[in-house]
């Protein structure tokens, strides 16, 4: 294989579109808000975050999400009808740890093995 | 170059080309991944927010544990007990540890006798997440070093650039060696590492981290170094300051007044 | 190609229960690991990382010697490379094979390296490490098998293939310059770490071309592939440029530290006894001098990554010493990777003795 000017022109034009990407690449912008004090949403665990059907069939996609952007996007996770709930595992437990079993049953049941329990406390950890 | 050759070489650069094409959903995560920075600067500009800590060491009593065990405690933070297994967010070690280049050594026992709080810096320009392959380990909105345990791989590429050894490593499953189990807040598993988060869930609360609010003395005083009115910067005006190893660029958020 | 390595003589079964041997114990000890977390290596707090980092480094030093051999043969056509441009190719693959899998037992949570990939981070060095070496093991093994391909056909290599030589000689040339980044912070004084990269540059050459040295001897010795004489004098010379550059560098900063880890002066020492072979004429035509001389270098430049960690990144020294278990891990991830070349090597060798 020989290397021709035009391959050159073109590996320069490749490097300087690749820059150029990195250097113009838009950069996520937030609502401005004066204190981030005043950014938190308190945790609603007063309402469900979705239909119960859709939660028993997708609750993994929902905390999979969650998980993946909770702790470096701090704008709150709203819903389709414009709810606003804070990305923690914590929001769901508000309620729902009020059935010490209501996850684990479930995913006995299923033979799930999530790994959420390795760190964060199920029911069953609490005293 | 004959025609089955061209067509050959055709064929593989559309597999290059479906090669970054499925690459890129690999990557794709990184490229709109964004950390939401936006309330944040390292400049002194009003309306953006940098937290920071004023830790004023003619108030610190010798001995006191009271910060180090609140720390303890909100956080879920395991005591092996052991020198090589330790965790910790916050300490106290002997001030020559903690300065160990602050041109000092000349200096009388009343200025370096006593054990300091140490902390994360928060670093406005932190070495630990330029190194952080997963950016497990990122600059927060809100300038707080922060840590995403749930993609920490544990190679402790962080533990080894932090110049103030402020990163702890789980060697062994933590759950065992906590003392009290706090159950608003969650712990870690064998194999991440860990480091103080200025109590950020405690911030989102509008409460003041557990160290500040333990100590008796007021030792400690918390809040935002780019606004012109809070209570660290009319103290950081006022009295001459230091921070930890300024010579390596990091620009600490941590400050001391000796 | 492959079913060579399903034969051989008695030396070779040896040779491969004793690397499967090996490996048994790797495995056992690693899954002591995965049970207990790193608790059962000698790190701890101040010591972020040990002996299996330092095979990481070593490794991916070696594995970059490919380009010493693929530049001259293809960009400057140095005929005599040619014949060993194979396993220059294997030995970049197994060599990178070694280091990636050094750094998967050194990890607190294994399951998620491959996160590394998908969160990709552009400053971060180790993020570089690992992309690369995943890569150089693959263009490594497939130019490689092209290679040896179109050598058993007596044909010249398909078209398609130079263009990934071509692409693996700066990324040859990357690998040591990215691991030197990651272990900056340990070079404590700042214009050290200015000199480190280009150490680790300059040593890696050193002790790839040693590493291939031995290994075409061992060659030599053992299956009569002869490399010929022209190859090994070249090899020879590259080791004593490139080892005097680097056991320079390593001088300079034994003798400029207020505090030296003594496993540096160690290998400044073997360094230059192993070096002087390479430059006294009657010593270096000698097959039997050549083997240990190499394995002096291979120790010596062992030992310079070894000095690194021993620094710690908050200022001064760290008492460190491997545990028993760590050290079983780190030499079955070698056995691994030896047990990946040998069988390559078999492959290679029998097609040579064919033509
Ligand atoms: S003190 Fe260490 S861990 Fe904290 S931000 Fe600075 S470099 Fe990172
Ligand atoms: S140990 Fe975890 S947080 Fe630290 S650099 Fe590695 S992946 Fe990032």
């Amino acid at each position: 294989m020989k290397i021709t000017k035009r391959d050159i022109v073109i590996g320069l034009l490749v490097l300087s579109a690749l820059v150029a990407l990195r250097v113009f690449w838009p950069t996520a912008k937030a609502e401005k808000i004066a204190s981030p004090i005043a950014k938190a949403t308190p945790i609603d665990s007063t309402v469900c975050i979705a239909p119960t059907e859709y939660m028993r069939s997708h609750h993994m996609q929902l905390l999979n999400e969650w998980r993946n952007t909770g702790a470096r996007d701090s704008r709150p996770y709203v819903t389709a009808d414009g709810k606003k709930f804070q990305k923690s595992l914590d929001t769901c437990l508000g309620c729902h740890s009020s059935n010490t079993y209501f996850c684990i049953s479930c995913h006995q049941y299923a033979n799930a093995k999530p790994t959420c329990w390795n760190c964060h406390l199920s029911p069953l950890d609490k005293p | 170059m004959n025609e089955e050759r061209r067509e050959f070489i055709k064929k593989t650069s559309i597999g290059f080309l479906a090669g970054i094409g499925v690459s890129s959903g690999l990557f794709l995560n990184f490229l709109l991944e964004k950390t939401d920075a936006s309330l944040w600067s390292d400049k002194n500009i009003a309306g953006t927010t940098r937290w920071g800590m004023l830790i004023d060491m003619r108030k610190c009593i010798d001995g006191c544990q009271k910060c180090v065990d609140a720390c303890r405690l909100a956080h879920n933070v395991p005591d092996f007990g052991n020198a090589t297994h330790q965790i910790a967010w916050l300490q106290k070690s002997p001030y020559r540890e903690v300065f160990p280049t602050s041109g000092e050594d000349f200096a009388g026992k009343e200025r370096t006798g006593k054990s300091v709080p140490s902390l994360c810096n928060h670093c406005a320009d932190p070495p630990c997440a330029s190194a952080c392959p997963t950016q497990a380990t990122f600059k927060r909105f809100d300038g707080i070093v922060a840590l995403d345990y749930h993609r920490c791989t544990g190679c402790r590429s962080c533990m080894a650039s932090c110049p103030y050894g402020a990163i702890s490593f789980n060697w062994k499953e933590p759950r065992p060696a906590i003392k009290a189990i706090n159950d608003i807040y969650p712990t870690r598993e064998m194999g991440v590492v860990e480091k103080c988060n200025f109590c950020s869930e405690r911030l989102l609360k509008g409460k003041l981290p557990a160290c500040v609010e333990s100590c008796p003395e007021k030792t400690l005083t918390f809040g935002n170094l780019n606004d012109p009115k809070s209570e660290i910067r009319l103290l950081l005006e006022k009295n001459q300051t230091m921070q930890r190893k300024p010579e390596l660029g990091t620009l600490p958020s941590v400050f001391y007044i000796i | 190609m492959i079913e060579n390595a399903l034969k051989g003589n008695r030396l070779y079964w040896i040779w491969i229960a004793l690397l499967l041997l090996v490996i048994v114990f790797g495995i056992s000890a690693f899954s002591q690991q995965l049970r207990l977390g790193l608790s059962v290596t000698g790190l701890g707090e101040g010591v972020p990382w040990g002996i299996s980092a330092m095979q990481f480094t070593f490794m991916a030093a070696v594995a970059s010697v490919s380009v010493l051999v693929v530049l001259p043969s293809y960009l400057h056509d140095y005929k005599p490379f040619g014949n060993i441009v194979v396993i220059a190719q294997f030995l970049g693959a197994s060599a990178s094979a070694i280091a990636l899998l050094s750094l998967f037992i050194d990890t607190g949570k294994p399951q998620l390296l491959l996160g590394l990939l998908r969160y990709a981070t552009p400053f971060s060095p180790y993020s570089w490490a690992f992309f690369l070496l995943n890569g150089y093991v693959l263009i490594n093994l497939v130019t490689g098998w092209a290679t040896l391909g179109a050598e058993r056909k007596g044909v010249p290599v398909a078209a398609w293939v130079k263009p990934l030589i071509y692409l693996s000689i700066p990324w040859a040339i990357a690998l040591p310059v990215v691991t030197g980044f990651v272990f900056t912070p340990f070079s404590g004084n700042q214009w050290i770490a200015s000199l480190l990269v280009f150490r680790l540059l300059a040593s890696a050459f050193a002790a790839g071309t040693a590493v291939l040295l031995l290994i075409i001897l061992i060659l030599q010795r053992t299956t009569g592939f002869d490399a010929g004489t022209k190859v090994s004098d070249k090899l020879v010379l590259l080791v004593a440029y490139a080892g005097s550059l680097t056991f320079a560098l390593i001088g300079v900063e034994c003798f400029s530290r207020s505090q030296t880890s003594p496993l540096l002066w160690l290998s400044l020492l073997f360094g230059i006894v192993s070096l002087a072979v390479f430059f006294v004429p009657a010593w270096k035509s000698s097959t039997r001098w050549l083997m240990t001389a190499s394995a002096g270098v291979i120790f010596s430049l062992w030992a310079e990554k070894g000095a690194l960690l021993l620094y710690s990144s908050t200022g001064g020294m760290v008492a460190y010493t491997p545990t028993l278990k760590e050290v079983s891990m780190t030499l079955g991830v070698l056995a691994i990777g030896i047990l990946f070349l040998t069988i390559l090597l078999k492959a290679v060798v029998v097609v040579k003795r064919a033509d």
